[in-house]
């Protein structure tokens, strides 16, 4: 088992014989695998926190795969998906590569080639996931400060030295260091350094 | 502002004078190249624009052509032509950082809409996730 040890890898097809044998291809590497007779199949049983990689056939009656996809960027559900496809062409694999999906492979594919793009996505899904959870937590760290210590957190990221941020809020820069201290006790950082370079990105993405 | 150019890539030398003389009726500046390597070797380095890079089918699977694919995205968006049905070639394009994939024969139309979204920096990224 590659990176967590819940990973699934969910094979969303309405073909019978290559559902099986890509649920079979995948259980022989050690992997889990559940398969979906079809998109709403497969919708109304995912919760985002399942964690793994879809494998995705385009052509399925009622909902196709890409159709599927889109609906699960809709929902925001950051899945890694592989397309997988009887007749590619260049416009679809466009599509569906910039729709979001990893892969898009054509059939008959190798079965190493889907192996190895399959642990490729749940690579990147274990790593989504840890980078997701840290940035919620720190989230909720930045929730627990005062709006002073947000002044100040904020003025410090864009550089100002405690000087000039005393003048700016009209307090002494001792009080300013004071409520430096407590920002960075509560969000558990050692120094102003490390704070700019954990912080300073994220603010910057806002 | 330094000057934007439309950089025209392709082993064929119809193509790079087709595509050249459109993108300049179309008010941008074009040079023309016949290979990757060669941009990257008289490229200056603050260059702006666009890449067009024309391939054949196969071309970004081989190790050495598709390392300096990956590299020439990292500094200037690219825009890849692929020869129609070369699905392999756009998902590897767009895997490794193209910012988009058209398939020939080309819509000339859509071509220099593209072209012109990603010489202004609108274009989006092929394959966000």
């Amino acid at each position: 088992m590659k990176s967590a040890p819940e990973q699934t890898v969910f094979v969303v097809d309405d073909d019978d014989a290559v559902r099986d044998s890509i649920q079979e291809l995948v259980e022989s590497v050690g992997l889990q695998a559940e398969g979906y007779a079809s998109a709403f199949a497969f919708l109304d049983s995912f919760q985002p926190w399942h964690s793994g990689c879809l494998v995705l056939d385009v052509r399925m009656a009622a909902m196709s795969g890409l159709a599927l996809q889109e609906r699960l960027n809709e929902l925001g559900f950051k899945i890694p998906v592989i397309v997988l496809t009887g007749h590619g062409d260049v416009p679809m694999a466009v599509q569906a590569m910039k729709a979001g999906a990893v892969d898009f492979i054509q059939k008959p594919y190798r079965d190493q080639a889907l192996l190895d793009s399959i642990n490729a996505a749940l690579v990147l899904d274990a790593a989504v996931r840890r980078s997701s959870s840290a940035a919620e937590s720190l989230e909720h760290q930045l929730a627990t400060l005062t709006e002073r210590e947000r002044e100040v957190l904020n003025q410090t990221l864009t550089g100002s030295t405690s000087k000039e941020i005393a003048r700016e809020l009209s307090v002494s820069p001792r009080t300013v260091e004071a409520h430096r201290q407590n920002l960075l006790r509560k969000l558990g950082i050692a120094t102003v350094k490390e704070l700019m370079l954990q912080l300073a990105p994220q603010v910057r993405d806002r | 502002m330094a000057d934007k150019t439309v950089f025209i890539i392709s082993e064929d030398p119809v193509i790079r004078n087709l595509l050249s003389e459109l993108v300049e009726a179309a008010g941008l500046r074009a040079e023309t190249l016949p290979s990757m390597e060669v941009w990257f070797e008289t490229a200056a380095p603050e260059f702006q624009g666009c890449l067009v890079l024309d391939t054949n089918d196969g071309d970004l699977v081989e190790p050495e052509r598709l390392a300096e694919f990956v590299w020439a995205c990292a500094r200037i968006p690219v825009l890849v032509l692929v020869q129609r049905g070369a699905v392999q070639t756009a998902v590897h394009a767009l895997k490794h950082g193209a910012m988009d994939v058209l398939q020939k024969p080309l819509q000339v139309e859509i071509l220099l809409e593209r072209i012109k979204q990603v010489v202004a920096g609108e274009g989006e990224k092929g394959a966000t996730r």
